[in-house]
């Protein structure tokens, strides 16, 4: 049982197998190789895991089920079985883009699983609400993004490619492919990306009780610092770091800066903890 | 840029590590509709549309961080026009003394792009249509098997009624056969005959027209099971006194066998029909008779059991032997060593389970309870009536 969840997510384990566990969860696009810019950095210290989403990467494809995934909540239970199944405790939960919503949710039906959330470009409603906020996108946006992925899936870009190996209807693709870290099922793409764009997560970020990082890029198209002020004042006891870098993916663009960032938040709320229990 | 660069017929940019731009040639500042040196130092993403800087920032950058390079990536740019520019993008990620920079290839694809949007929608409807031919496929082999069932259904009905046939037609012919003979005897010889001969012949017919009343009777019950028809009321009933006078009527008619009725004071009045409850009992009562020894006594219990009514009918008989109790209630089921020594279509029981069944009750066979050491008991439960009366005249 336990085993078929690692399995089914691809999970990696690695680093300090004594120390304090941290969990990356990648985001919207591409799989588990995107934290290998960060990752590694903390495998000394920390047990370091990582996995893909059902449909992502390495995972068991075959296990995607859109009824399941057709909430955040999905994918959170999907976070706290992986937790469960390496009975993992006082977890550091990394998470980017929408897997900041997916780590809160998983924080907010376990806060005794789960010590710390650090939470890379957040954003808990892409969509305007006017007047009073502005997530950056209307409707409209959503539903060219859900055609472009479209034409891109049938062009058969390699960032949204279905199964590398074993399908027979593409064996062209088959060596092209095998460059290719990132691939994601673009049937799971365009559900996990309608989930995403058009959710609505604000009131869950009152309810979240596990200390926070939030880590926000000084120019960020996707999660504009506007959005990150408005998580920083909904979660309770939020540390707000904005990092000098253009884009939404910090890990990947400006791995140094934000591994720097991760941990000097660690190092200060160890510092605490250790006096809190002393 | 060079005037080679800048005549190249598709859009060039150069990105530095935080993805602005260091450079753009002219065919870029065309697809864009601004002066190229205007962009230098913007990030690259406020060329694009709002949705392919989703797209851009979620797949098309982690991918080329990944790969180093990405191929006819599709996007839109924003333009003054309502209509964004469609372009594949081409891009490759060099790193020199650990920095990184970006070489991006940016060419329309107006034309391209209505087609495929064409192709895209062509592809969605055929999928469309794959989806609506495998329902109907889908409810083809449903139907299919529908039909395969009714059909089994039907042989099955034929082979039942087959043997239906079979069975009555030979035990309605054996009385038959008796009271033709019997009463031509009689009317040919009746002024010559012994008094002594004509009484014997006489109760010889009643007897035989006595058991195709009952036959007809099972018969008629089994008919409307077998047709589901089988409607039964939820009357109050008091058992004990169908039971009493089902005994008194089969006292009669085995005067060689000793009855004794055990009415437990405080039984719930039972629900059900009591034509029918009176059928059941009578069949049990005929079969106790049937098969257990002149000169043994057939004992009846009446009980309240799990706020309902148990009766068990007790013989002094050979028992149920190595016969599984729930065959005895089959259609036709005859015990083995019976067939041919005791009259009977195999079925009275059938007949009951079915009428018990109907009235949410439940029949059973077992050897006879101990200190019996042989004798069989056949027994049934039905449900109590709510509006219970625990004392009734039950003891009356």
């Amino acid at each position: 049982m336990a085993s078929d969840v690692l399995q089914r997510h691809a999970v990696q384990v690695r680093g300090n197998p004594a120390g304090r566990p941290m969990v990356f969860a990648h985001g919207f696009g591409c799989d588990q190789t995107l934290w290998r810019f960060v990752a590694p950095a903390f495998e000394a210290d920390h047990r370091v895991i990582t996995f893909d989403y059902v449909g992502a990467g390495a995972s068991d494809r075959s296990a995607y089920d859109p009824q399941r995934y057709a909430s955040l909540d999905g994918y959170a239970d999907d976070i706290r079985a992986i937790c469960a199944a390496l009975d993992l405790r006082d977890v550091v939960l990394v998470g980017h883009s929408v897997s900041t919503m997916i780590a809160a949710l998983a924080a907010i039906a376990e806060p005794d699983r789960f010590g710390a959330l650090i939470l890379v470009t957040p954003s808990p409603r892409y969509l305007d609400d006017l007047p009073g906020y502005r997530g950056g996108f209307a409707p409209a946006d959503i539903d060219g993004l859900l055609q472009m992925m479209d034409l891109n899936a049938m062009g058969w870009a390699s960032y949204l490619a279905p199964i590398v190996m074993g399908n027979a209807d593409r064996p062209v693709l088959a060596s092209d492919l095998e460059t290719t870290f990132c691939s994601i099922d673009p049937a799971m793409a365009r559900q996990f990306a309608e989930v995403t764009f058009r959710g609505d997560n604000r009131t869950d970020l009152d309810q979240v009780t596990t200390p926070s990082l939030i880590i926000q890029c000084a120019q960020d198209a996707i999660a504009p610092p506007s959005v990150g002020a408005f998580v920083h004042d909904h979660l309770r006891g939020s540390d707000l770091r904005e990092i000098a870098a253009t884009g939404h993916c910090p890990h990947v663009s400006h791995p140094a800066e934000t591994i720097a960032a991760i941990r000097s938040y660690l190092g200060a709320h160890e510092g605490q903890r250790t006096a809190g229990s002393a | 840029m060079s005037t080679v660069v800048d005549d190249v017929p598709g859009g060039i940019l150069a990105l530095d590590a935080d993805l602005r731009i260091t450079a753009a040639n002219r065919a870029l500042g065309v697809l864009v509709g601004r002066d190229p040196t205007s962009l230098i130092g913007e990030p690259f993403d406020v060329l694009l549309s709002l949705p392919a800087r989703i797209l851009f920032q979620t797949h098309v950058f982690p991918a080329l961080q990944a790969d180093g390079r990405i191929e006819e990536a599709f996007l839109t740019l924003a333009t003054s026009e309502p209509e964004p520019t469609p372009v594949l993008v081409n891009a490759v990620r060099t790193t020199s003394d650990g920095v990184s920079r970006y070489d991006l290839l940016v060419v329309r694809v107006r034309a391209r792009s209505r087609w495929e949007a064409d192709l895209l929608r062509a592809t969605q409807a055929l999928q469309g249509e794959r989806a609506a031919a495998q329902q109907v496929a889908d409810k083809l082999t449903a139907t299919a098997r529908d039909l395969a069932d009714r059909h089994d259904e039907e042989r099955r009905n034929r082979s039942f009624r087959d043997a239906f046939v079979g069975v009555v037609s030979h035990e309605l012919r054996t009385p038959i056969t008796t009271i033709y003979g019997m009463s031509h005897v009689l009317k040919a010889r009746l002024s010559s005959m012994d008094p002594a001969d004509v009484a014997e012949h006489l109760s010889e017919i009643a007897d035989e027209a006595d058991r195709m009343r009952r036959l007809t009777e099972d018969l008629l019950v089994l008919s409307r099971a077998e047709g589901r028809q089988l409607n039964i009321g939820s009357e109050p009933i008091l058992v004990a006194h169908l039971v009493r006078r089902a005994v008194d009527a089969e006292a009669e008619r085995a005067p060689g066998h000793r009855f004794s009725v055990d009415v437990a004071v405080g039984q719930p009045m039972a629900l059900g029909e009591d034509t029918y409850i009176d059928q059941v009992i009578r069949n049990l009562l005929s079969n106790a008779a049937k098969y257990s020894p002149a000169g043994t006594t057939i004992r009846i219990t009446i009980k309240r059991e799990d706020d309902g009514v148990a009766v068990r009918v007790i013989d002094e008989g050979p028992g149920l032997g190595d016969q599984a109790p729930d065959a005895l209630f089959e259609v036709f089921y005859r015990a083995p060593g019976v067939i041919g020594t005791k009259s009977g279509a195999g079925i009275g029981l059938f007949v009951c389970r079915e009428l018990i069944a109907a009235m949410g009750g439940r029949i059973w066979a077992s050897a006879a309870p101990p200190p019996a050491t042989s004798g069989a008991e056949f027994g049934f439960w039905l449900p109590g009536a709510t509006d219970d009366d625990p004392d009734g005249d039950a003891g009356a």
